[in-house]
């Protein structure tokens, strides 16, 4: 599947607007007592970042973090915020996080047969708005969401 | 040992597997395949114990091939006993050494790039076997909210050392023990993590059915 662009609806635009820095996590939901629930893939993501000596943050400030783990083999990847003028500013920055995604795309598919699936969402906040970029497929194609995601620096 | 002696070692076993890889077939005799299992057993028992001494002197190449070969073995053994459970129709026992034999080639592929390379068609053979022996399975997989997890190689929480869960450190492959959970759901999944986690009877009627024999199971 190519990755699908669309505008992010409310809540997610204003989650995306939370996010100050470069690359920010998103929880998949904020439970009632305030446990924000991340992918299973999160905190091991996040390592490949930091050997890189790259900071990623956390759109929420929320003291209490678990992670939900779905015992199939489909990666689903963290929801990511970024913003165009980060991208504008550091290309290289980004061309390396996202090396550093795919990456770990490889790693986690390494050895594994059958239909490999990887399921991501990219919130690009551009000005004013905020675009939300979604891919579900092969883990090969996911360089078209990284090509995608180089373009906004453009705008 | 020296890392010379290490590799003589890895050497000496390779052809004692290639040496039995003519019992690597469901038509090979009885005998013959669980000669290779006793055999591959013995040689498991060795690179345990060659293992230990490579980690000890910290040869972290050589401790990650010969995890690889550990599991490679692991993954031989498996096969044969598909082969042989088959030939008993113990179908429920075939379909897990199946399953058994193909998680270990996959973690033998993680361990060391020489067994990445050279195991992908092992791979290939070992998932069209699952399609030619055994029916599609229906699988089951959970949804838990971790709460917290400890690293394999340090013992720490996972979110506070720097192992990567999947790498191999020093001949040890980095898991997650999860201490802390809440089981979320069961569902139906095309791809589980675990190909055990299946239906192992099906309604048919009034009946209950194997999912792999297709015969009347009694409840």
């Amino acid at each position: 599947m190519k990755p699908f662009i669309e505008n992010a609806n409310e809540e997610e635009s204003k989650v995306a607007n939370l996010s100050v820095s470069g690359f920010s996590f998103v929880p998949r939901y904020i439970r009632d007592d305030g446990l924000a629930i991340y992918e299973s893939s999160t905190s091991t993501l996040t390592k490949y970042f930091s050997e890189n000596d790259i900071q990623i943050d956390k759109v929420t400030s929320n003291e209490q973090e678990a992670e939900i783990k779905e015992n199939a083999y489909d990666l689903v990847l963290p929801t990511l915020v970024i913003s165009a003028t980060y991208i504008s500013q550091n290309p290289e920055l980004v061309n390396l996080s996202l090396n550093l995604i795919s990456n770990y795309i490889y790693d986690f598919f390494k050895g594994i047969r059958g239909e490999k699936i990887v399921k991501c969402k990219i919130l690009v906040k551009d000005g004013k708005s905020v675009k939300k970029i979604s891919y579900k497929g092969a883990p090969e194609e996911f360089k078209e969401v990284a090509n995608i995601i180089k373009e906004f620096k453009n705008d | 040992m020296t890392e010379e002696e290490i590799i003589s070692f890895l050497n000496g076993s390779d052809r004692i597997l290639d040496s039995k890889s003519f019992c690597l077939f469901f038509t090979r005799g009885r005998e013959f395949q669980l000669e290779a299992i006793s055999e591959f057993d013995i040689l498991k028992s060795e690179a345990l114990k060659v293992i230990k001494k490579s980690q000890s002197e910290n040869y972290h190449d050589l401790s990650n091939r010969l995890r690889g070969q550990i599991y490679y073995i692991d993954s031989l053994i498996a096969e044969l006993r598909t082969y042989l459970a088959l030939k008993d129709e113990k179908m429920s026992e075939a379909w897990s050494s199946l399953i058994d034999s193909q998680m270990n080639n996959m973690w033998a592929m993680r361990s060391h790039d020489v067994f990445n390379s050279n195991l992908q068609y092992r791979s290939a053979r070992l998932e069209a076997m699952e399609r030619v022996f055994f029916p599609p399975q229906i699988f089951f997989s959970t949804g838990t909210i971790v709460k917290s997890s400890k690293c394999t190689i340090c013992n720490s929480d996972y979110n506070d050392c720097e192992h990567v869960k999947g790498r191999i450190y020093n001949g040890e492959i980095c898991t997650r023990i999860i201490e802390e959970c809440e089981l979320l759901e069961a569902s139906v999944v095309k791809n589980p993590a675990d190909k055990n986690c299946r239906a192992i009877s099906i309604g048919d009627g009034d009946e209950n059915r194997d999912t792999l024999t297709w015969r009347v199971v009694r409840t």
